[in-house]
Order: structure tokens, then sequence, then C-alpha cells
């Protein structure tokens, strides 16, 4: 059931769009940089995309950072939001929940097709934006690879905070995708469900901002999502990943149970 | 008819338990652990005095941890000020690696970077990772303008106990749960009317004498500062931690005028009075800057070149700075909770200054009225 829902993710051609869309903009940043040798300044633009002019290889931690406040939960809120609706939608639910298949065993082959299709995602922005980096923007004897504390950073040590960056926000997406998959099992409309994930995205982003929203802030679901930067520091600051981490925990546990209640007792029309 | 009954009570009953303990988790365990905490320590807590003492004498207690401050002074983005609104104004969040006092490191964090800041013997080293720039700065005995490490509770707390007078009032406060600890608390009422600082509210680990939070409230009501730690651990940093880095592409600098406090400092050309406003310097005056009166009823006087002080005026008149109308010459003055600053140019249009300090708009603009009536005399011929 499971490679049966893998296989019709990964075989619609919209996925891969969205994929070679996720991957596009990292790279038309990457030319324009290459081209005008303008990078952002200081404290503005996303983060590490000052220091990839004069160094390539961390590109791939700054192209997470162009992707991730907007296109990637977009791209994750729009797969996520149409697993269950767009089945309703187009009338296969119905016959799918008729054959012997669980309805939790079907939760759990979408869950596990998204979360894949996360994973692919982070992934193919990171190789991406690695090739694109180093062909493109600075390398050469005189760079320094550094965190951003100013020591040095050996290839290894780049590459295992790069995969642990992309785990990271992979499990970040996670959080929006619950939403939306949750919205999914409640509504027959896909569209619904992705806005509705984007909605709680917004909101989260906005509330993050906001002083009179202090008492909640930790625990929303986009608050920790740029901790990401924090295992470049040296020594990595472990304490808002570990937040980060749980709370995003938190918020898939409690919203794919309330997926799975929902969707296990409710009546299937369409 | 519904085909799927049964069940949906207990599915959704098991979803709200799970959605109930992740709401109530986050709040128990710091009071259970609280609680534990204050049981294994002894019942008597010292005394307001004593735990003054404790903190005075904490400059050397080793520590690390994250530390935040949250200023909300909404001051006036005045040229050359460097980072100083933005400190007083927004929330800073810091790493801190505490060895001595003359041995420790204070990250800045930014979502984009960070700056580090080096002491050492002395000595500064700051790191700027989104400049690539490294500066040393030689000597710290002049006037400088406030950083990020002046906020952080111990050094903001043994800088406000320092100087605190016999009409200055303590009270006790309830414990509290900082970083992983319970702290005693410290009330500090001002007994003089001319500082703008209602109450100070600070909280101290009773094993170390480490200051661990500060609240400074205004005598609007409204809390001006806040600074605490998120996490502190009382354990020696590794020693590596606390050398400055040397990337082979950064660019390096060395100076002893960090900021436009310790450059006016040490050039600014007038020899400034011993009291103003009633209020006497309270160091000495073979700088360029003085600082008046002590404890919570101090102002520093910064004395500006004249483009500066134009530059100032039109940017401060700008963002809203009243004016005020003092004999010889013309002064605006600049408002925010607690801090108040005014800047003031004599006629001459050569005599400029900026006084800044916890004090109240009367006390810096009788300063200022001083000042422009009685010009000083500069110090060198």
């Amino acid at each position: 059931m499971i490679v049966v829902e893998i296989r019709k993710l990964f075989g619609r051609r919209r996925t891969w769009v969205s994929i070679f869309l996720l991957c596009l903009l990292p790279t038309v940043v990457a030319v324009f940089l290459s081209l005008t040798d303008i990078g952002p300044r200081p404290g503005e633009g996303p983060a590490f995309l000052s220091a990839v002019l004069s160094n390539g290889a961390l590109y791939p931690a700054a192209a997470l950072g162009i992707v991730l406040p907007i296109f990637l939960p977009i791209a994750v809120s729009i797969v996520a939001g149409e697993s269950i609706a767009g089945e309703a939608t187009t009338g296969t639910l119905r016959y799918l929940l008729v054959r012997p298949v669980g309805r939790t065993r079907l939760l759990v082959a979408k869950l596990s097709s998204i979360t894949l299709f996360v994973l692919v995602a982070v992934f193919a922005v990171s190789i991406t934006a690695l090739v694109v980096g180093l062909n493109l923007l600075g390398s050469g004897p005189v760079v320094a690879t550094t965190t951003v504390s100013g020591t040095p950073l050996s290839p290894s040590q780049l590459g295992i905070r790069t995969v642990l960056t992309i785990l990271y926000v992979g499990w970040s997406m996670l959080g929006v995708a619950s939403v939306a998959f949750f919205l999914s099992t409640l509504t027959d409309s896909p569209l619904a469900a992705a806005l509705g994930g984007l909605s709680a995205l917004v909101g989260s982003t906005v509330l993050v901002t906001l002083d009179a929203a202090d008492n909640v802030r930790d625990y929303l679901p986009t608050r920790y999502w740029l901790a990401w930067v924090d295992f470049f520091r040296d020594p990595i600051l472990w304490r808002d990943i570990e937040r980060g981490f749980l709370v995003q925990g938190v918020y898939v546990v409690v919203l794919l149970g309330m997926a799975w209640a929902n969707f296990t007792t409710r009546d299937v029309t369409s | 008819m519904s085909v799927v009954g049964r069940g949906t009570r207990w599915r959704w009953a098991a979803v709200g338990i799970g959605v109930a303990a992740a709401i109530a988790l986050p709040s128990v365990v710091p009071s259970a652990a609280m609680v534990l905490d204050r049981a294994s320590q002894p019942a008597e807590r010292p005394a307001p005095a004593a735990l003054v003492e404790l903190a005075l004498a904490s400059s050397d207690v080793a520590h690390q941890g994250l530390a935040q401050t949250r200023g909300s002074l909404g001051l006036p983005d005045l040229p050359r000020l460097s980072d100083v609104p933005a400190l007083f104004g927004s929330t800073t969040k810091t790493r801190v690696w505490w060895s001595s006092s003359s041995a420790w490191r204070v990250d800045t964090l930014s979502l984009n970077g960070e700056v580090d800041t080096y002491g050492f013997n002395g000595d500064t080293a700051r790191w700027d990772y989104e400049n690539r720039e490294l500066t040393f700065v030689v000597g710290q005995d002049g006037a400088r303008l406030p950083r990020a490490d002046d906020l952080l509770p111990p050094q903001a707390v043994r800088r406000i106990l320092a100087g605190l007078g016999p009409a200055d009032r303590l009270e006790p406060l309830e414990d509290r749960w900082v970083a992983g600890r319970a702290a005693a608390g410290l009330r500090v009422v001002p007994g003089d009317e001319r500082t703008t600082v209602a109450r100070l509210d600070i909280w101290i680990d009773v094993g170390s004498g480490l200051p661990v939070e500060l609240h400074v409230v205004g005598r609007d009501g409204f809390e001006a500062l806040e600074s605490r730690f998120l996490q502190l651990d009382l354990t020696q940093p590794d020693e590596d931690l606390l050398l400055a880095p040397f990337p082979r592409d950064a660019r390096v600098d060395r100076t002893t005028t960090p900021d436009l406090a310790a450059a006016v400092d040490l050039y600014a050309p007038w020899r400034l009075p011993g009291s103003l406003a009633g209020l006497s310097a309270s160091r000495s005056l073979l700088g360029g800057t003085a600082t008046y009166g002590e404890g919570l009823v101090r102002f520093a006087l910064l004395p500006l070149a004249p483009d500066l002080a134009d530059d100032i005026l039109d940017r401060a008149v700008t963002a809203g700075a009243l004016p005020l109308d003092p004999a010889g010459g013309e002064a605006v003055l600049v408002t925010s909770s607690v801090l108040n600053a005014v800047v003031a140019r004599g006629s001459d249009r050569e005599h400029a200054y900026l006084l800044a300090g916890f004090v109240t708009p009367e006390t810096l603009e009788a300063a200022a009225t001083e000042l422009l009536a009685d010009p000083p005399p500069r110090r060198r011929p």
C-alpha cells in the first residue's frame, strides 16, 4: 500500500514540476549573484546569502533559507492537502476503501508518501544548490569555510552540518504537512486543505513577530524554523533546535491523531 | 445514517488527552523542578543586603549559558550611535562563556550570523560574521557606548548595585525559577526622585551569587528592560572557546576608539565642569566625556563635533524630539520610558553636547542650560 502511494505520488508530472520549481529559484538567485557580484547587505536577505559570494560551499544552506519561508511550505501544503481530499474529489476514495484496505493503513500510506516527498524536495534543493554554488559562486584557495563564529569548518564538518540542516528543515515541513493532511480528512476540496495549511503557516509567522503574543510564541509551529542556522555556530547551539524538533513533533503527533480520529470515524460519501 | 459510529468518542478522547498533556507539560515540569530544587536548599533565604553583597562578589563566578535581553525604550536611530537604539529597543539573544572578568566571550546572535565579543585582560576582540571583520580594541579604561554584554544580568545588576545609595530601599521578592534553578528575588526602590526608574526587580542564584534576571520598571509603570538567562551552567568554559577566531579571509583592524563615545573621550576639546544640575562628576575629568551622579541618578555627557551635532539635531527633530528653549543656544529633548536624552548646541555653534541617562528630563534640561550659559573652556591650549 505504501509503495503504491509513493509510486502514485512520484508518477505524477506535477510532483516533479514542483520539485523542479523549488530547485529553479535558488539556481536563478545564484545566476544573478554570480553575474552581478552584488550580495545582500549585512542583516538583510536570507542567512548565508551574503557569504556565498565568496564561498559557494555554503550555498545549500543559503538555498534552504531561500525556499524555507514560502515556497517549500506551499509545495508541501499542496501535496499534503491533496492526499485524502484529492481522492474524494476525483471520487476514488470510496472505491479505495471498498477494497480490503483499512482507513488507518491508508492514512499511514498517504503520510509515508508525503514524508518522502518532503525529504526528496529538501535534498533536491540542497544538491542542486551545491552543484550551482560550487560552479557559479566563490571557491578557491583563499576562501575560508567557517562557522558564523569564525572558526574553520572542514569539508566533512560542513557536510555533516548541511545534512543535519536538511533533516531539520524536512522535519519542520512535516508540521505544515500535518495541518494540511488533517484538513484534507475534513474536506473534499484539496485547495481548501492546502490553503488551510498555508493559513496556519501565515498566522503563525505573523504571531511570532508580535510582542503581544510573547506568551504563546514558543509554541507556534514556525517559531523555531530558522533555528537551523544554529548548526553553523561554534559550538552548535542545540537549545532552539531541540525545542523546534519537539514543537514540530507535538504538532505532527496531535494533528495526525486528529486526522486519524476524524478519518477513521467519518462517513465517506465520495 | 452513519455507517461508522463506534469508536468515535474514545478516539477523540485519546487525541484530547494528548493535546492536554502537550499543553500542560511545559508549565508542570518547571514548577515540579522548582519545588524539588527549593526543597534541597536551606529554608532561609539571605536578607536583601546579603544578596547585594553576594551579587557584587560574583564577577569571577565561572558560567556559560544563553541569555535574552528585551528593551522597549524606542530610541530614535541617531547617527554614530552604533547598535545602542537596537540594544535598548528590541530583543537581543546572547551566548555567554565567562571564565573570569578578564577572560570571557559573549556572542550576540542573529538569524543571519552573529557578532562575538571576546574579553581578555582588559582588551577586547570583536568578530562580525556578516562583515567578516575582526577588530581588536586595545584598552577599555575610557568611555564607550553600551554593548550587548553590558546588559547581561550579572554585569547590569552588579553595575546597578555598586552604585546604590543610602536612600535606595531594598525589599525581598518571591523566589523565581530562572534557567533551571531557583533564584532569590530582590527589589530595589530608588530613593531619589530625579531618577526615571521606579523599581528594579532582580533575581540572584544564592549558591553562586550570580544575578540571573533583571527587570527595570519606569515611573510610568512600563517595563523598560528585561534581561534574563534562558540557560545557565555554572561550570568553567573550555579555554578554546575564549580564543578569538582568525579566519584568513577576514578584515583585521586594531583600534583604541571603537565607537563615538571612545573617540569623543579621546579627542573632545572641552574641560568639562565638576558638577552639573547639582550632581558631581562620578569619574575623572581627564577625558573628553563625563558622567554625573551616582547609582540610579546618573547621566553621561558627550561633547559633539559641530557637524555631527547638526546631523543628530536634525534626526532627533525628525524623530519627534521636543524643542527646549535654553538661554545661550538651542536644545531638543528625546524621551523614552526610562532613558532620556538632550541634544544641545551653543549659540557659538562650536559647543554641542549629548546628555543621556536614567534621570528626569528636568535634570537633563538643567544640566544643558548650565552648559550653554557657561561654556566650558578648552582643555588643551
